[in-house]
């Protein structure tokens, strides 16, 4: 961008140290202005060199060049370049860092927050049901412990039970054996007394018998 | 007012004027995407619970995502400080993109020069290449200290200057690939809407909305990567 120092331009400047917000307009006129100053200064030299031809000629190259400048100058004022560098670049720069610690504090901070939370919450009820895991193993073994306790326990007094019966059963047959026996043994001491008697009996009767045998048999 | 070019004149003394140039319509479509990024976790975030539902559930996905891009890059030890960079690089260029495919900034009539995407301009997409190559030689320096600079003698001193050259071409790569894929997206875009302007564009718009989708991914995956691969030091 052309910078001339030039006293048109000091009529500006004169408002003092503000910077000033101006359109691209004024930017045109503003090196226009620089530029007919500058014509000027160039047509003064061109008419003291315009004697000499070579000169003349050399001078008038010299100056359509010279004229060209400006006018490059001011096109390039609204150029569209692609590679146009400028203040953009670090205020994109500030205004990313400002975001991302907006960002941080408004998002990622309050989520995250949340979201380890509830990792951590899963994380001990996981731990829990561990836990209560080992519990219900012994809870079980308690339980068929007891089990076994209760079915050593009514094994042993239905054994008991058994025996006792057993032994009633027993106790009640000696007893009727016994009994029987004993009647047993009357009946035949009854027998044999019966026997005894109905013996002595016959042999009464069998004397009888034979003495009336012998008494008819032997008449005398 | 004209917009496209706002001079801003810094008068310095009475003899010498400088004028610094800023390109307006990045700025505004800029604004608007930070503006989107901001209003988004501000709604969603409003009443978080532990079991997400609807745009909480997203900007939760969101999150996650980053965090595993960032993680598959750079290690389970070390990503979690870097998030934030990497995240903000993705969403800013994503949203950047989408916007300018999708949002109708063509209604906005400007004076001079026309609002789009800001990413099809040579300056954001520098300024963020720019801001991944400071941070990995910040990440590189912050964690190596001065033997950082050994990793440019690292195979073999024959490939120093081989590795000098890719702190060039890193940031130059980053900042042109996503500039002319957004920009000639654009461009290309405009001359068949100026053509044909029914149907025959839409392909091509479909075409753009992933390869700028793309181009968002491969950004912060590079920038992540690169990052990583200053932070990892010796094989």
């Amino acid at each position: 961008m052309a910078v001339i120092p030039c006293r048109a331009s000091s009529a500006r400047s004169s408002s003092g140290r503000v910077p000033a917000i101006r359109g691209a307009a004024d930017q045109k006129v503003r090196v226009r202005y620089n530029c007919a100053f500058f014509q000027e200064a160039l047509q003064n030299v061109a008419l003291k060199v315009s004697q000499n031809p070579t000169v003349r000629k050399a001078a008038f190259l010299a100056m359509n060049t010279l004229w060209a400048i400006p006018a490059i100058a001011e096109e390039a004022e609204e150029k569209g370049k692609i590679f146009d560098f400028n203040l953009t670049l670090p205020i994109i720069v500030a205004e990313f860092l400002l975001l991302m610690l907006a960002l941080d504090n408004l998002w990622f901070k309050p989520v995250a927050k949340v979201m380890d939370e509830r990792d951590e919450a899963i994380r001990q009820k996981l731990m829990g049901v561990r836990d209560n895991s080992d519990e219900i193993k012994k809870l079980q073994e308690q339980a068929e412990a007891i089990l076994k306790a209760a079915r050593a326990e009514t094994t042993a007094e239905l054994n008991k039970m058994r025996r006792e019966t057993a032994a009633s059963l027993d106790a009640k047959l000696q007893e009727s054996r016994q009994r029987v026996e004993k009647e047993l043994a009357e009946a035949l001491a009854n027998l044999e007394s019966q026997k005894e008697e109905t013996l002595r009996s016959l042999d009464k009767q069998v004397q009888e018998l034979s003495d009336q045998i012998v008494a008819k048999v032997i008449p005398f | 007012m004209q917009i496209e070019q706002l001079q801003i004149f810094e008068i310095d003394n009475p003899h010498q004027v400088s004028s610094v140039e800023v390109h307006a319509q990045v700025l505004i479509t800029s604004w608007v995407v930070i503006a989107l990024l901001i209003a988004l976790p501000v709604v969603a975030t409003r009443n978080l619970q532990t079991i997400p539902t609807g745009l909480q559930n997203f900007i939760e996905y969101v999150l996650e995502f980053i965090r595993d891009l960032t993680r598959t890059q750079m290690g389970e030890e070390e990503y979690r400080p870097w998030v934030p960079f990497i995240g903000t690089m993705f969403l800013s260029i994503f949203v950047s993109n989408w916007s300018g495919a999708l949002l109708p900034w063509r209604v906005i009539q400007l004076p001079h020069g026309e609002l789009a995407a800001p990413t099809n301009d040579i300056n954001t997409t520098v300024a963020l290449a720019l801001l991944t190559s400071i941070a990995y030689f910040y990440a590189g320096l912050h964690k190596r200290g001065f033997s950082y600079f050994g990793k440019y003698i690292h195979p073999t001193p024959v490939l120093l200057p081989i590795n000098i050259l890719e702190d060039f071409t890193k940031p130059l790569s980053l900042s042109f690939r996503l500039f002319g894929n957004i920009l000639a997206d654009e461009l290309v875009v405009a001359v068949f809407v100026s053509l044909v302007p029914l149907i025959v564009p839409v392909p091509m718009m479909l075409l753009g909305l992933f390869t700028s989708a793309i181009q968002a991914l491969i950004s912060a995956t590079l920038a992540a990567a690169y990052i990583g691969e200053s932070m990892e030091g010796h094989h």
